[in-house]
């Protein structure tokens, strides 16, 4: 039965049901490997866990309620990936980092974010969670970067493994990377796919953050 | 402060991860698993099991809210001057399974049933919508 006040197109919990059992090996194991490099980073300590709470989410919007809605006009391995993406996001645009972010924002040319929370220390009811908050967030960034360092030193050896991580860090589309590291799509694809298998092994179980 | 942003860059190689993910046949994937020593087959089977089983758990739960309140919506709507008596309710139910006897067979025809029995009886043809509440107030 599909609630009254939801748009035609959208999967009713039915279609959900029969879309989880339609998913051939191939898919569900791809759509676990998928929430295994989306998890990083996030309050998601396996991929099993991030694709449930994807599911109850869907499951929850098709039967008129909050949650995320299946337009059935997208393949449901495409929704599935792009709703573990946005809930992994979710997870880490924590309310503390988007605190953060808000008081960074604020802070003028020449002054820290440290100096604009001294200066708001006045007005601000709770100024130690902002600090504790503030404190959470630098040592992600400092976990960000020492899995990025990491990724470097792994794969320092292959140059063509090194352009695609370069590119991607300076958000060069492939065609660019490939173009600046004179490859072939042929060579492009195997040293992608060389990293993607490579960052697997870097991290077993857990992707970086 | 100009720092490189660290977390930005890492979602960057995250999706050229999963756009080759995406990218790789089924073969392809198969045959990596091999490699990895992964049982692909046991992997899917336990993951879609527990996808089954999350989709029913969730509906289930929902249902039973949906349940509660509509008991809670009946509950206030049934104040003792609205309800019928225990008779009106015993004649409002035999002259429902005359009317429409498959009912009867599904409520076990009414005969010899406790006070109680008919109340609950009165209830569920209620929620059924067999009965309009409204059309028997006091």
């Amino acid at each position: 039965m599909k609630p009254y006040d939801l748009p035609d197109n959208t999967a009713t919990t039915d279609d959900v049901r029969q879309a989880i059992e339609a998913l051939s090996k191939e898919e569900t194991y791809r759509l676990r490997k998928a929430a295994d490099i989306l998890i990083g980073g996030t309050e998601y300590q396996a991929p099993l866990e991030i694709i449930n709470e994807a599911i109850v989410r869907t499951i929850s919007a098709a039967n008129g309620e909050s949650g995320r809605r299946w337009p059935k006009d997208v393949p449901f391995m495409a929704y599935m990936i792009q709703t573990i993406k946005g809930l992994a996001n979710d997870s880490r645009e924590s309310s503390a980092q988007t605190k953060t972010d808000h008081i960074e924002a604020m802070a003028v040319d020449g002054l820290s974010a440290d100096e604009a929370l001294g200066r708001l220390e006045h007005c601000h009811p709770d100024i130690v969670t902002t600090v504790v908050e503030l404190e959470e967030s630098q040592e992600r960034q400092d976990r960000a970067k020492a899995a990025a360092d990491k990724i470097d030193a792994h794969f320092a050896g292959d140059s063509e493994i090194t352009w695609i991580i370069m590119g991607h860090k300076d958000g060069q589309s492939a065609a660019e990377i490939r173009e600046l590291a004179e490859m072939t799509e042929t060579q492009y694809s195997s040293a992608r796919r060389r990293f993607r298998r490579g960052l697997e092994k870097l991290f077993p179980g857990r992707r970086p953050s | 402060m100009t720092t490189p942003n660290v977390i930005a860059e890492m979602a960057a190689l995250r999706d050229a991860a999963l756009e080759d993910l995406m990218a790789t046949s089924d073969a392809q994937l198969r045959q990596e698993a091999m490699e990895d020593g992964e049982d692909i087959d046991a992997i899917a089977t336990c993951v879609k099991a527990k996808m089954r089983e999350t989709a029913a758990s969730t509906l289930r739960q929902r249902l039973s809210q949906a349940k509660a309140q509509s008991n809670a919506k009946l509950m206030v709507q049934k104040t003792p001057s609205t309800l019928p008596t225990l008779e009106q309710i015993k004649q409002i139910v035999q002259n429902l399974f005359q009317t429409d006897p498959s009912l009867g067979l599904a409520f076990r025809s009414g005969k010899k049933q406790a006070d109680a029995d008919w109340l609950s009886l009165y209830d569920d043809l209620v929620v059924m919508g067999a009965i309009k509440p409204e059309d028997h107030e006091r």
